[in-house]
């Protein structure tokens, strides 16, 4: 079997505090004084702008996935979950380790996306899908598959800034998922949509898996999840907790979801134990 | 479960993959031996080429609908529509006219003052909105480069396009004034040169280009450099040669028309044009090279400022 994605002990640092928060005359300023310091003590070589403090969202995070396979990712907020699939997106770059990706990679990571409100749904689907890497030609042939899929045939001439919030992503959701990238990357945003909108998403999910196609998703649903991944990534504080079949992965992080909620008194000392 | 994975390892010691033969991979090496395809592309560190060349000529079709969103976007729920192409070179041609031909007294060469200041106009709206709006791909594009990838750069040449369409019905209007100026008897000769005017605008818009992205990738840091732009790009018009031809300049000044790549561009466009200036070649081979140099610099800081501004701005 193929491989569609490997990643390589991803890990990723943001920088909090000062940096970058300050004004240009501050900056130089700051330069100026550790020059001076610098000059009037040659001795010591003092290390400089050393002291920022440095946050890592992820953490040697390593996995591989095949083709047709169904990856899901899950862990509390703040675990590294959308950074993990903005770097695979290649919106921001690790601060280290590396992943490769075989194969075109359309992700949907918010509604709408570059989506522009004074253009019709059909002139945004184009512009949106050539965003997302396809040719006009291959988005003209999919055209009424997408239509026909969002159900939005009536308002495919209103402007997209007509639209309500659940017609928004019904459109950016039938862009992304009709176009046959090789990998779907998906965050959290088929949760916006109404029920049978869902039930049309998830369904449509399980037959891009069908036809063999990869998909990424972030979903906190996890009846969902056990019916529609295979695999499952749990992290926590930005490092892999466990990384296998989604029934054995969700029932443990079920588990522990339902320790902490019982047992809200002492959340520190339960992470600590597990 | 599908063939092929069998992890399900707790935190403790190195996460291992196991292939559907059974044999762990052991780094990253061997992993990437068992995978003979070339990745369609990888992401590491210091390695995320936004804009290469090749990645940018595959989304050219992204190119051409931004182009023509912004264009017609601009028009969208206005009163006047596209005739604000020809309202506001007018207004500030009679403007220039009151203030630098009536009061002043400004020469402006065998030329009509409507026609020399409405050509220097156009032109030079078009560099300054070309700079403009390029110095702010990553303000205001910021949400969309958060969610989609694609060639960063493909947002700063697609307004340079934008500014070109925009640029060609207002020459047409000039054209149309000089009709009207030929048909009550004071006819003006266009030059011989006219053929040269794209390669002119070619490079105007490659400086804008070049300036543009610089302040783009400055902005990630201080936001407030494109407010300084506005300043800036409303002075540089007064030593441009916009409103006055280069003999009306007092000589101890000339070399600020020499170091300024924009006053030689405006100068060589209003030659290609009428002919009733010449260019002269040594200012025009100064600011080709600084046009270079700032283009070269400009994409070089450009190409920096992609990789990491998501996490800063």
């Amino acid at each position: 079997m193929r491989v569609a994605i490997e990643a390589h002990h991803i890990s990723k640092q943001f920088f909090l505090g000062e940096r970058n928060q300050r004004t240009f005359f501050e900056d130089v300023w700051s330069r100026t004084v550790n020059r001076a310091q610098r000059l009037l003590q040659p001795g010591q070589s003092r290390p400089v702008e050393h002291t920022r403090p440095g946050f890592w969202a992820l953490r040697d995070v390593s996995f591989q996935l095949h083709q047709g396979e169904t990856l899901a990712i899950i862990g509390e907020n703040g675990a590294g979950k959308s950074t993990l699939l903005k770097i695979l997106s290649r919106i921001t770059q690790p601060t280290m380790g590396n992943a490769r990706v075989f194969g075109r990679l359309a992700s949907l990571l918010e509604v709408g996306a570059g989506f522009h409100p004074e253009f019709s749904g059909r002139d945004n689907i184009y512009l949106n899908g050539t965003m997302l890497g396809f040719s006009k030609r291959e988005i003209r042939q999919k055209f009424d598959e997408i239509v026909d899929f969002s159900g939005l045939e009536q308002f495919i001439d209103v402007p997209v800034k007509n639209y309500s919030s659940g017609m928004y992503i019904r459109l950016a959701f039938s862009v992304a998922a009709n176009l046959n990238p090789e990998i779907v990357v998906l965050d959290e945003v088929i949760a916006v949509g109404d029920a049978a909108f869902k039930k049309k998403c998830f369904e449509r999910i399980e037959s891009i898996f069908n036809q063999g196609h990869t998909v990424i998703l972030v979903n906190h649903e996890m009846a969902h999840l056990r019916r529609m991944s295979q695999l499952c990534l749990w992290l926590r504080n930005g490092q892999v907790e466990m990384f296998g079949p989604t029934n054995e992965v969700v029932s443990h992080y079920e588990r522990e979801m339902d320790e902490a909620v019982t047992d809200s008194r002492q959340p520190a000392q339960l992470a600590e134990t597990a | 479960m599908p063939a092929g994975i069998q992890p399900l390892k707790r935190r403790s010691g190195p996460l291992t993959i196991r292939l559907s033969s059974g044999k762990p991979i052991p780094d990253a090496m061997s992993a990437s031996q068992i995978n003979v395809a070339k990745p369609s592309y990888v992401v590491e560190p210091g390695k995320l080429l936004h804009s290469h060349p090749k990645d940018l000529w595959a989304y050219r079709e992204l190119f051409s609908l931004l182009v023509k969103r912004d264009f017609v976007a601009a028009y969208k729920q206005t009163a006047l529509g596209p005739f604000w192409f020809f309202v506001q070179p007018f207004v500030a041609s009679l403007t220039f006219l009151i203030v630098f031909s009536q009061i002043a007294r400004l020469s402006t060469t065998d030329l009509p003052p409507l026609v020399f200041y409405m050509s220097g106009i156009i032109v030079w709206n078009f560099f300054s909105n070309c700079v403009s709006q390029v110095s702010y791909t990553f303000l205001l594009n910021a949400p969309v480069f958060r969610k989609i990838y694609f060639p960063r750069l493909i947002m700063p040449l697609s307004q340079i396009g934008t500014n070109v369409l925009n640029f060609i019905p207002q020459l047409a209007v000039l054209f149309l004034v000089i009709g009207f100026y030929g048909m009550s008897g004071r006819g003006i000769l266009l030059s011989p040169w006219l053929f040269t005017l794209p390669l002119i605008l070619g490079l105007m818009a490659l400086l804008a280009l070049g300036l543009g992205c610089l302040i783009a990738a400055a902005t990630v840091k201080y936001r407030d450099l494109t407010i300084v732009v506005g300043y800036m790009l409303n002075l540089w018009m007064y030593g441009s040669l916009v409103i006055c031809p280069r003999s009306a300049v007092p000589g101890n000044l000339s070399w600020v028309m020499t170091i300024n790549p924009m006053a030689s561009f405006v100068e060589c466009y209003r030659s290609s044009l009428f002919g009733t200036e010449h260019a002269q070649v040594e200012p025009l081979l100064v600011a080709i090279v600084i046009t270079l140099l700032v283009a070269a610099a400009g994409l070089a800081c450009f190409k920096r400022a992609e990789r990491t501004f998501t996490d800063t701005i």
